[in-house]
């Protein structure tokens, strides 16, 4: 079984050919008595509820009831009581088997790169996993990695059988691909007839997860007496609220656009700059967005620097934050096919 | 003898398949087979018209035509784009160890792949 991961700063996403999805990255350890009050009763456990080699965890916004003492970002995730507890429940969501070894394809920002070992560590090896899917058991034997900023090209250029697909059309075009994510934003540079300089592959840390806190923060500053008695606001409202710049608040649309245009406009400063400092117009045709965050600020990036052509790596806006698993899976596809690995 | 060549605005000499499918075409036209009305009698076949029909029919395909054979066959056509690029992307052509032979293009994307593997078991 196949199985590319991201275990990114902000979301864990997963693809595992078919289908795919996403937890928020958020892990907290629970006592016993804590496992035994949510699994006592219950004929299955709820979601986000997992055990993973005999210990207990809430994953994603299950752990959002629980205190987070830290939520550790970049390489110190790669740890298998932490990645490996991702890793858990992405297996867990993503793979129908109750058992079978997995071929693990993860991406990882390149600021990382000197700790993919510590990442390949973090993954392989036995995970008996309890969840609601009940009891699974995966032997991870094999770990590939990729830089986040490839996955991106890699989806736009090739199709999912691993294959150039020629309707890229951006052959004799220099491209900047930039990779907006929670914790960093990372580039490479593609020269004409899609040749990647890998020495150009940098991370920059900024992200989504800065723009996020500016904008809750705001949110409720400006709305002081709604939000009084509001503790944890539910991640994906705030999210669709930056989209739209309306929060929905019970039965009432806040209109919020001026702080999701003042939370969004400072990522867009510093990306600018990432993009200016690179080369620019000067320097590229076009800049190739990927990454969740990406999707957010594209239409502001576009109207930031008119006369760059910026295309999105995927199409459909809501799957942006998959464009690097998707890529992932495409290129170890390819890479199968010319050592004769893949199955026809 | 004048010759006339019709290629379809999607045709591309650099495609594998676009240019096969223009060397048929050529093919056609060099016997004296107008590509463009064996299309048009196709469509109009499709569109339920006999033969003896469209012979009648000194209309030729005007715009308007055009327009509505187009949208009535809007889903056909769709369909049939992409069971072709289905087709495309399920073509494999396989060396004599049984690889995958790759294009241009793959073997450079693959390249920078591996480079950055070897970066890291070089460290």
């Amino acid at each position: 079984m196949k199985l590319n991961f991201d275990f990114g700063n902000a979301d864990c996403k997963w693809y595992n050919g078919i289908d795919y999805g996403y937890f928020r990255h958020a892990i907290a350890p629970l006592t016993d008595s804590q496992w035994s009050r949510v699994s006592g009763h219950a004929a299955e456990l709820p979601l986000g509820y997992i055990k993973v080699n005999g210990l207990a965890y809430a994953v994603g916004d299950a752990a959002r009831r629980y205190q987070i003492k830290q939520r550790p970002t970049g390489a110190r995730r790669y740890e298998e009581t932490y990645y490996g507890v991702g890793l858990a429940m992405a297996m867990s969501q993503a793979l129908d088997s109750k058992s079978g070894k997995v071929q693990l394809r993860a991406t990882h920002a390149p600021q990382d790169f000197d700790y993919t070992r510590d990442l390949e560590l973090s993954a392989r090896g036995v995970w008996q996993i309890q969840s609601h899917r009940g009891e699974q058991i995966f032997n991870v034997t094999e770990v590939k990695t990729l830089d986040e900023p490839l996955g991106g090209f890699y989806h736009y250029v090739l199709n999912k059988d691993g294959r150039f697909t020629k309707s890229a059309g951006i052959e004799e075009q220099t491209v900047l691909v930039l990779d907006v994510g929670g914790h960093t934003v990372d580039v490479v540079a593609v020269d004409e007839n899609y040749t990647i300089d890998v020495t150009s592959i940098a991370s920059t840390r900024i992200g989504v997860l800065k723009l996020k806190e500016q904008f809750e923060s705001e949110l409720r500053y400006n709305n002081k007496g709604r939000f009084k008695s509001t503790g944890d606001i539910d991640p994906r409202r705030l999210e669709t609220a930056l989209m739209t710049g309306e929060f929905q608040f019970g039965k009432l649309n806040i209109d919020c656009s001026n702080e999701a245009r003042e939370a969004k406009q400072m990522l867009v400063n510093d990306v600018v700059e990432i993009i200016q400092s690179a080369g620019g117009a000067a320097g590229y045709s076009a800049v190739l967005l990927t990454g969740g965050g990406a999707a957010l600020i594209y239409d502001m990036l576009c109207e930031a620097i008119p006369y760059l052509d910026f295309i999105m790596a995927e199409k459909d806006r809501n799957r942006m934050r998959f464009a690097n698993v998707f890529g992932a899976a495409k290129i170890f596809t390819l890479q199968e096919l010319s050592r004769g690995k893949a199955k026809r | 003898m004048k010759r006339s060549k019709t290629y379809s605005f999607r045709l591309h000499p650099d495609d594998d398949y676009e240019s096969d499918a223009m060397v048929v075409i050529e093919t056609w036209n060099n016997v004296s087979i107008n590509f463009r009305s064996a299309m048009t009698d196709a469509i109009l076949h499709a569109a339920g018209r006999t033969p003896e029909m469209y012979k009648q029919d000194d209309t030729q395909l005007t715009p308007a035509l055009m327009r509505k054979l187009f949208s009535e066959f809007k889903d056909e056509i769709s369909d049939l784009l992409t069971s072709v690029g289905k087709i495309r992307e399920y073509v494999d052509v396989e060396d004599s160890d049984g690889h995958a032979a790759l294009d241009k293009v793959e073997s450079r994307l693959l390249e920078a792949l591996e480079n950055r593997q070897a970066q890291k078991s070089n460290r």
